[in-house]
């Protein structure tokens, strides 16, 4: 890299090439690093902070939180939205614990649930790439949707009584580490593999970087957006089953709105950009890792919730001021 | 109101833009009551050279005179407020405002700091009654046609006063009558003691209505003088001129044989393409001349599906089996690149590897049919950078940071992976330099040495020259005539400017 700077046919080049080396390492390792330095500037102060079970509950709690945002972040980098991803969590999650309570196997409401999911991930993708509706106007009435039948559904009560092996197989800890936390790691990994090196993942890219350009190299645009949008329902239906085994039950509160600003902050925060085309899976869930950090130490400190909304607030508008200015660099 | 006698010169002008001299020293001079027509092709640096005066660039070196004295344009605003203004070529009407609104948006008369309706009504009909239009300014710009709207640009322009006027290629979108009504437009603004530059390339249009001309190529002015002293032939020659380009590539052999791939019969498009036929050889190169708003573009759009199409039919003869194929399914098989580089051809932020694997990225499916194997594409992508002499730093760099002809090699080398039987390629050689044109153009050569075929479309008529086997010349949507390999400068230049006189247009 020392000679790219004596090279004349670069020259135009080297001021971004810069930018970009900073950017490419600095946007995936900023949210990292936060997350050590504030883990250790809090365990300093809060002595409870940094046990074993401590941690273990931090990456718990973010586990559903991060898997969401794993299927947020294709929608996000095919440049696209999803509000409904939370709501779609919820139903699916009623849907699944209502079959059980009428005796479905559990192993087949685990599919059903992600199957619900999915569907409503196909109705969004649908009316965003076929019929070429507002991702924005089309998940805000999907959650509506979701979020109506999911009362209806339930006569606004929690549904609990699932069957305990259900319950006990999911929350499983391997090695002293809930099953929840092992499934979002394989799933980052996966995911961030599959978006980096299939094809569909190299669309998606390309897709959310120029729409025009992706259309011209022949990539079925339509094709593409719809599929990222169905994937981020799957997700949905997969956090399903995780929250209502940590739960016990499904009840309409799963999906509440906070929840989708949760899930869309950790995706931000993680370096993956609402103006499409950057960033990874990967990334998302350790924004969702940072996300659940703030709430966690916040709440150890004492902070009030309604004081840590306004922190959280600030934190994610910073991220996309930076987004922003990355974003503008690479015009 | 004009005290002083208005006189605007530009001495010296340079302006360059990464990798091409758009201006080379131009000097300009136009005075108060005169209409100029300033001519030249594509990329001759009119617009550039009026970009200047409307404050949208400015000038590397060099000077700009109003009435002797030195000044400078930093942005519109400033030119607006030195008396000039710019009438665009295309039309950037805000639709879903009113008239009113669209002429007097960032100076509304104001009344206790709150715009004043009743005044700004006044204002506009006094303005539209000037040029002659009884439009109501209330009325809103989505409901008003093209020509009108041409119109409210104009009327929006005499707003503040302007001492001179910029006309780029106003006519592109009118009909006869409205072109008429402008020029009457046209001709009160100057007997008003305002100077006009027309910028245009359509010949027939300048005799009557311009006193003066100014012919530009390749960034410098070829010639300038009363329009009497410049008949209409003068003037094709001052454009085409005898530039002698030594590394240009000529073709050694010319397809005559009869061995066709793709047949295009009656496509139609209302507005932008009448009657398109032809048909394409193997291994040739089909030139398509015309100039710009000519179609080109939009035929090549309209071919693979990118465009909508009202009526024709494409087929695609394979093996001797002539079929039927819709525009959608005809962009499969053809590795088009189009005339915006930047926007539609490339992923800026993405690597070049990336960039160049990203239309072929089936055949590097591994053994799982999931992933790719990285290395089979690393190895496909090297062969590719080497073959066509990208240069790059490495296969991540971003494409972004490419010189133009590197970046239109990655484009070309991205269908060259595919390897698709045909090629539409839409410039393939604007905007880079002398040797990347080389080298492109001998990619292309080869290419049709393999058997591939090609239907390319530039503005640098000489680059074309002894390229193409065939030449199909358009105007205004309609293919209008047709010449072997030997045509010359002059007839396609002909061909394109005349050919709205046989009566083929509308």
């Amino acid at each position: 890299m020392t000679k790219l700077s004596d090279r004349k046919d670069l020259h135009i080049g080297s001021k971004f090439i810069i930018k970009e080396e900073l950017v490419k390492h600095g946007i995936a390792a900023l949210p990292i690093i936060i997350v050590l330095l504030a883990s250790l500037i809090i365990g300093l102060r809060v002595p409870n902070f940094l046990t074993a079970r401590n941690v273990i509950n931090i990456l718990e709690q973010s586990s559903a939180i991060g898997l969401m945002a794993i299927g947020l972040s294709f929608v996000f980098i095919v440049g696209g939205m999803d509000i409904s991803i939370a709501a779609n969590m919820g139903l699916s999650g009623i849907v699944g614990a209502v079959l059980m309570r009428i005796g479905l196997p559990p192993a087949l409401a685990c599919v059903v649930m992600i199957l619900a999911g999915t569907l409503i991930g196909m109705i969004n993708g649908f009316a965003v790439a076929y019929l070429g509706m507002i991702p924005f106007v089309v998940t805000l009435s999907m959650m509506y949707v979701a979020a109506g039948a999911s009362v209806y559904l339930t006569e606004a009560t929690s549904i609990s009584g699932l069957p305990e092996i259900f319950v006990n197989t999911i929350m499983m800890r391997i090695w002293k580490i809930p099953l929840p936390v092992i499934v979002v790691v394989i799933f980052s990994i996966t995911a961030t593999k599959f978006m980096r090196s299939s094809y569909l993942g190299r669309w998606v890219y390309a897709v959310g970087t120029n729409i025009k350009a992706a259309e011209i190299a022949g990539i079925p645009v339509r094709g593409v957006k719809f599929w990222a949008y169905a994937l981020a329902g799957s997700f949905a239906g997969l956090t399903a089953i995780l929250n209502t085994a940590r739960l016990a039950s499904a009840s309409a509160t799963m999906g509440t709105s906070v929840i989708v600003l949760d899930v869309a902050s950790s995706a931000v925060v993680g370096g993956v950009s609402m103006y499409g085309g950057v960033g990874t899976p990967l990334g998302a869930v350790i924004g969702a890792l940072l996300i659940t950090l703030i709430s966690n130490s916040m709440n150890m400190i004492g902070v009030s919730y309604y004081l840590t909304l306004v922190v959280k607030g600030f934190v994610i508008i910073a991220f996309i001021g930076f987004d922003y200015w990355i974003r503008r660099g690479n015009e | 109101m004009n005290n002083s006698h208005f006189k605007l010169s530009m001495q010296n002008i340079v302006k360059e833009f990464p990798g091409v001299k758009a201006l080379d020293k131009v000097n300009f001079e136009i005075e108060q009551g005169k209409i100029m027509a300033l001519i030249g092709a594509n990329g001759a640096g009119k617009s550039t050279l009026m970009n200047i005066l409307g404050g949208i660039h400015q000038q590397d070196t060099g000077e700009i005179l109003i009435n002797g004295k030195i000044i400078t344009i930093k942005d519109p605003l400033d030119a607006s407020k030195k008396g000039i203004a710019f009438v665009h070529q295309e039309l950037t009407a805000l639709s879903k405002l009113r008239i009113m609104d669209n002429m007097l948006i960032n100076d509304y008369p104001t009344k206790l700091g709150l715009i004043d309706d009743s005044e700004a009504k006044v204002i506009c009909k006094k303005i539209l009654k000037r040029i002659g239009s009884d439009l109501a300014p209330e009325d809103l710009m989505e409901d008003i046609g093209p020509g009108d709207q041409q119109m409210i640009e104009i009327a929006r322009a005499l707003v503040h006063k302007p001492k001179l006027i910029l006309f780029d290629e106003p006519t592109s979108s009118l009909s006869k009558k409205e072109k008429d009504n402008l020029f009457k437009v046209i001709k009160k603004l100057r007997e008003d003691g305002v100077a006009v530059v027309y910028i245009t390339h359509l010949l027939d249009e300048i005799y009557g209505l311009c006193d003066e001309v100014m012919v530009m190529r390749n960034g410098r002015v070829v010639s300038s003088g009363l329009i009497d002293e410049f008949p209409k032939d003068r003037i094709i020659c001052d454009l085409s001129g005898e530039d002698g380009r030594k590394k240009n590539v000529t073709k050694k052999s010319f397809i005559v044989k009869d061995d066709v791939v793709l047949v295009v019969e009656d496509l139609n498009r209302s507005g932008i393409l009448h009657d398109i036929n032809l048909s394409l050889n193997k291994g040739e190169v089909l030139g398509i001349w015309g100039l710009m708003g000519s179609g080109r573009t939009e035929l090549v759009r309209a071919l693979v599906g990118l465009d909508p199409i009202e009526s024709g039919t494409i087929y695609s003869i394979c093996d001797g089996h002539k079929k039927q194929i819709a525009p959608h399914d005809l962009r499969q098989l053809v590795g088009l690149v189009t005339e915006d580089r930047r926007n539609e051809g490339l992923f800026q932020p993405m690597t070049v590897a990336i960039n160049l694997s990203i239309a072929n990225l089936k055949a590097f499916l591994g053994k799982s049919g999931v992933f790719i194997d990285r290395k089979k594409e690393k190895n496909e992508v090297e062969k590719t950078i080497k073959k066509l002499n990208i240069v790059v730093s490495s296969q991540s760099q971003q494409v972004r940071t490419l010189s133009g002809g590197n970046q239109q090699k990655v484009i070309l080398g991205r269908w060259l992976q595919r390897n698709p039987e045909l090629f539409f390629l839409d410039e393939p050689i604007k905007g880079i330099d002398v040797n990347a044109k080389a080298e492109v153009k001998n990619i292309i050569h080869e290419l049709t040495i393999s058997g591939k075929s090609i239907l390319i479309i530039s503005s640098e008529i000489e680059e074309l020259l002894g390229f193409c086997d065939r030449y199909l010349v358009m105007n205004r949507g309609s293919i209008t005539a047709e010449f072997p390999h030997t045509a010359t400068k002059e007839q396609l230049m002909e061909a394109s400017l005349s050919a709205r006189e046989k009566g083929i247009m509308q």
